[in-house]
């Protein structure tokens, strides 16, 4: 940990189901700053999606707050337009629009950024060619390989240069050269940008590849 | 084109949609093509003839259904002399034209009617002179006969009216068109009277006249003529009924399409809402494929209505020259705006379940 302000702040975090019967999340707290690699761990069904889900506004808390770059999601007014600036994902599945091809998939951050179409090819091109995917860029998902259509994912969380990755076990679905692919993609990512990347995974070696790690346990926070 | 390769994800659903967009633009635009035309026909002869006042029956529903009796009209001509035409206007079934129109006219009208073949008929002869469609639909040329209510009746030239209705029909005397198209046994009557305003008087005064002077009878000016027609705005009405359910219809189909568009690809539509896209880009990825089917189904649609009119024109009960081969280019554009509409109204409901998608419930979609 080093003195500059945490990038990411979690307090009293809860997240329940069904007028309080589930429990999905507990009281977590904790902070990560910019630059940190932070590994989410704990046994499926934990909350490590949940967490993500919150931190990345895609739903909103029961209780407790979440600060992202100083800034306290709960009075996010547009949180597409939060999402854009602040926050990139990565998910197993990959999740690319099937009828875009991987340049444009990439780029689709950036046209809801608005733009120019020069700019965003430009731009979309270069990350491309940082995932050494260049010769894919006209391909659709489908005519890709599982780790390639990763990569393209990983360059589309990139690409519009956020301050905070999440990332759902974004390699539960590769093989192990993917995986360290994929995985030194996102830290160089953390340690060139000055980003924070949060990553929930069942995977001990990211784990324990990751600078800190938290562990989540029923909903709450065990280590 | 990202919204191209949308819209052939599901190429046997993208036609369906358009032959269903395409089926209301035909519909819309060969029913207004039909209307349109006949309106333009009535008033094309009006114009032709230079239809100054028309004076008909009060009680008639419209000038064509209207009848006069000889006194009356003995009395107008009478007080006008030559200003005054009547005329008689009717139909007859026949095996080449089942709405064959027979008008007679008087002799003097007969002068201003243009030939293309032949000459005018000598009043009093019996003969007659028919129209160019007509003309050609039974290869009958002048000096040849037609039989005309079971009797053969010498054509003695061809004309060209300017309408397609009057030119599948016949011209004749007076007194032949009232024999012709009256019962036997009935009064023979006439269906209306034309009159020319001359020096010292004018339209607005003679129309002030007769209406003040013979109550059963009406004036109007000849520029109200094809508004007077009943049939032709309950026509109208009829056609607007059509296109009203025809959009509607349209409309559900291509909304029913988006939706579908909608359901297939929510966990998509959550993958673009997480990278940031709002409903709105979302919903203008829609907008393009929703334009590009509404555009394809116009285009279409135009083309089906053209046959549809071709093969309507060719039905034996249909009259000769009741139904246009063609039609106005702007109605065309009409019918791509009233597409492009479509497009825009059969947004609202997709646009209503996508501002409801919530991005989490999208991804978790399956």
């Amino acid at each position: 940990m080093n003195d500059t302000p945490a990038l990411l702040k979690v307090e009293g975090l809860s997240r329940h189901h069904d007028g309080g019967a589930v429990k999905a999340l507990e009281e977590v707290t904790f902070c990560a700053q910019a630059g940190e690699v932070v590994a989410l761990t704990g046994p499926s069904g934990c909350g490590k999606s949940t967490l993500l889900s919150l931190i990345g506004l895609l739903d909103q808390p029961t209780r407790g707050r979440v600060c992202v770059a100083g800034q306290n999601l709960a009075t996010v007014r547009q949180p597409s337009r939060f999402r854009l600036r602040h926050i990139g994902f990565v998910f197993q599945f990959h999740h690319m629009v099937a009828t875009m091809t991987l340049l444009e998939n990439v780029e689709s951050p950036l046209i809801a950024m608005g733009l120019r179409r020069a700019e965003r090819r430009a731009r979309a091109s270069d990350m491309l060619e940082q995932m050494n995917l260049s010769a894919r860029a006209d391909f659709l998902p489908a005519n890709v390989s599982g780790g390639e259509r990763q990569r393209a994912a990983v360059a589309r969380a990139l690409i519009n240069r956020p301050s905070l990755i999440l990332a759902d076990e974004p390699t539960g679905n590769l093989d192990r050269h993917n995986n360290t692919i994929v995985l030194n993609l996102l830290m160089a990512h953390a340690r060139s940008q000055g980003a924070l990347v949060l990553i929930a995974t069942h995977n001990p070696e990211i784990a324990g590849a990751a600078d800190r790690r938290i562990e989540l346990c029923d909903g709450r926070l065990v280590a | 084109m990202i919204f191209l390769r949308n819209v052939m994800r599901a190429p046997a659903r993208s036609l369906m949609t358009a032959l269903g967009i395409a089926a209301g633009v035909a519909l819309f635009v060969a029913i207004t093509a039909i209307t349109l035309d006949l309106r333009q026909q009535i008033e094309g002869a009006a114009d032709a003839y230079k239809l100054e006042i028309v004076v008909y029956e009060r009680r008639a529903t419209s000038p064509l259904s209207s009848h006069i009796g000889m006194p009356q009209m003995q009395d107008l001509q009478n007080r006008y002399g030559i200003a005054l035409s009547p005329l008689v206007v009717g139909s007859l079934n026949e095996k080449w034209n089942p709405y064959a129109l027979v008008v007679g006219v008087t002799p003097e009208f007969l002068r201003s009617i243009p030939l293309t073949g032949g000459e005018h008929y000598n009043e009093g002869s019996g003969d007659a002179m028919i129209g160019e469609i007509a003309s050609q639909k039974l290869a009958v040329q002048p000096g040849q006969h037609v039989t005309l209510d079971g009797r053969p009746v010498r054509i003695s030239g061809v004309f060209r009216s300017g309408s397609r209705m009057l030119d599948g029909g016949i011209m004749t005397g007076i007194a032949q068109a009232q024999a012709m198209i009256t019962r036997e046994g009935a009064e023979r009557q006439y269906t209306m009277a034309l009159l020319r305003s001359g020096q010292g008087d004018t339209a607005a005064g003679l129309i002030s006249e007769i209406n003040r002077l013979y109550p059963s009878l009406k004036a109007i000016p000849g520029t109200e003529f094809s508004g007077s027609l009943r049939l032709l705005r309950v026509i109208e009405a009829f056609v607007t009924t059509i296109s009203v359910v025809a959009l509607v219809g349209t409309c559900l189909v291509v909304s029913n399409t988006l939706l579908m568009a909608i359901a297939e690809r929510t966990r998509e539509i959550g993958i673009l809402m997480t990278v940031g896209w709002t409903p709105w880009l979302v919903l203008r990825m829609l907008l393009a494929e929703s334009l590009v089917l509404c555009a394809v189904g116009a285009v279409v649609g135009n083309a089906f209505a053209l046959i549809l009119l071709r093969v309507v024109n060719g039905m034996e009960s249909v009259g000769l020259g009741w139904i246009p081969l063609r039609y106005p280019l702007a109605l065309a554009a009409v019918s791509l705006g009233m597409a492009l509409g479509i497009a825009l109204i059969s947004l609202l409901w997709p646009a209503v379940v996508l501002y409801r998608l919530q991005p989490l419930t999208a991804l978790r979609h399956e």
